[in-house]
């Protein structure tokens, strides 16, 4: 087939610009989304809660390393029948009371980077559509197969078009999906990723799902209504996760471990 | 034989979660990070179809040379294998590469 020629001012002024517009909202709808995070409010029930679990949890996984007494008391802190940690779960409330009373600025919060999202996208959408519609701007150096004509040239229907023609609209839709890398790139510009919650934030809001958009972060979860989960049968799950681990000491000889790697060193 | 096993077993207690992300996040950032420069090479080269998926794959295991040598090629500090460092996230850079490639190659030579 002949190869179409397209014009070099296709390049400069629809290829180019569409390309760095992504990157750059891309870019900046990241920082909104910390801008709006940042403010949720947290109840201290509830993070007394889920606190507690969360120590159980590591009790559980780093048990080991703990003598057996102390893992025995500790136990028995969350364990003890009747005034164990766990035996006494607060009244949870019905969920219909729950979501009465629940704190109204999480809702808004959620709404609030949802709105980003969409606003953010479907506003860039709208921009190419209406500006670049109908432009071929891209040709993908890689032979494809026939069924992703109507992937990548949405918008140019012309059944006789070589695959490998790209329009606007659909090279908006690849970069959008496939800026995820050069974005994180930029957002640690200075190094690795630094802190654990920024960087699962971050991959958290590269999903595209406008539905995740918004509740990237743990701490909004308990704001969805009808999420509040039965703290009973959480607790009790956690007490008997307690009562399965088999404590064994791990560090009862690590003092002829030591001397062991030592002697192993020197000998080299 | 007892002994033997018991060690295996405090190796893997050893490890922090949470560390062995981070640098496995680290590992995908670098990958990244190649998948761009080569993404752009392979565009401006000029290379189309299985060409440019041949650089992509060198560049992944340039990138994983490269990395092995900053760790003197003793990886047991930071992984617990060294296939991690080889060929781990080995697609993670895909998206990107194939990007920049489109980029590079369209704006060099289809206009």
């Amino acid at each position: 087939m002949e190869p179409i020629t397209l014009d070099e001012n296709i390049c400069y002024y629809v290829l180019i610009p569409i390309f760095i517009v992504c990157i750059m909202v891309s870019f900046l709808r990241q920082k909104i989304l910390v801008v709006l995070k940042s403010d949720t409010k947290v109840d201290l029930k509830e993070v007394k809660n889920s606190q507690l679990l969360t120590r159980a949890k590591v009790l559980r996984v780093n048990a080991d390393f703990l003598p057996e007494k102390a893992f025995r008391s500790r136990k028995a802190f969350f364990n003890k029948k009747d005034t164990g940690a766990f035996w006494n779960p607060p009244d949870t409330p019905n969920p219909l009371q729950a979501m009465a009373t629940q704190d109204p600025t999480q809702v808004m919060g959620m709404l609030k980077s949802q709105m980003a999202f969409v606003i953010l996208n479907g506003g860039l959408a709208y921009w190419v559509h209406f500006l670049f519609s109908g432009f071929l701007v891209a040709k993908a150096p890689f032979p494809l197969t026939y069924k992703f004509k109507f992937m990548l040239q949405r918008g140019v229907d012309l059944s006789s078009l070589d695959v490998t023609y790209v329009s606007s609209l659909s090279w908006y839709f690849f970069i959008l999906f496939a800026s995820g890398g050069i974005v994180s790139l930029l957002l640690n510009l200075r190094g690795a990723p630094q802190h654990e919650q920024e960087a699962q934030d971050i991959q958290a809001m590269d999903m595209i799902n406008p539905m995740m958009g918004g509740m990237a972060g743990p701490t909004a979860m308990p704001g969805m209504p009808g999420s509040q989960p039965d703290l009973k049968k959480v607790y009790q799950q956690e007490r008997d996760n307690l009562d399965i681990v088999s404590h064994d000491f791990a560090l009862a000889t690590v003092e002829q471990r030591l001397v062991q790697k030592w002697t192993k060193q020197k000998q080299h | 034989m007892a002994v033997k096993k018991d060690r295996r077993f405090f190796d893997e207690q050893l490890i922090i979660e949470s560390m062995l992300g981070h640098n496995r996040r680290v590992v995908a950032h670098c990958r990244n990070f190649a998948a761009i420069v080569s993404g752009l090479a392979a565009g401006i080269l000029g290379l189309t179809g299985l060409w440019g998926l041949l650089v992509f794959v060198m560049a992944t295991l340039g990138i994983s040379l490269i990395l092995l040598a900053r760790v003197n090629f003793d990886t047991s500090l930071y992984f617990p294998t060294v296939k991690e460092v080889l060929i781990g996230q080995f697609w993670h850079g895909m998206m990107s590469f194939i990007l920049f490639w489109t980029l590079a190659y369209d704006m060099v030579y289809i206009f």
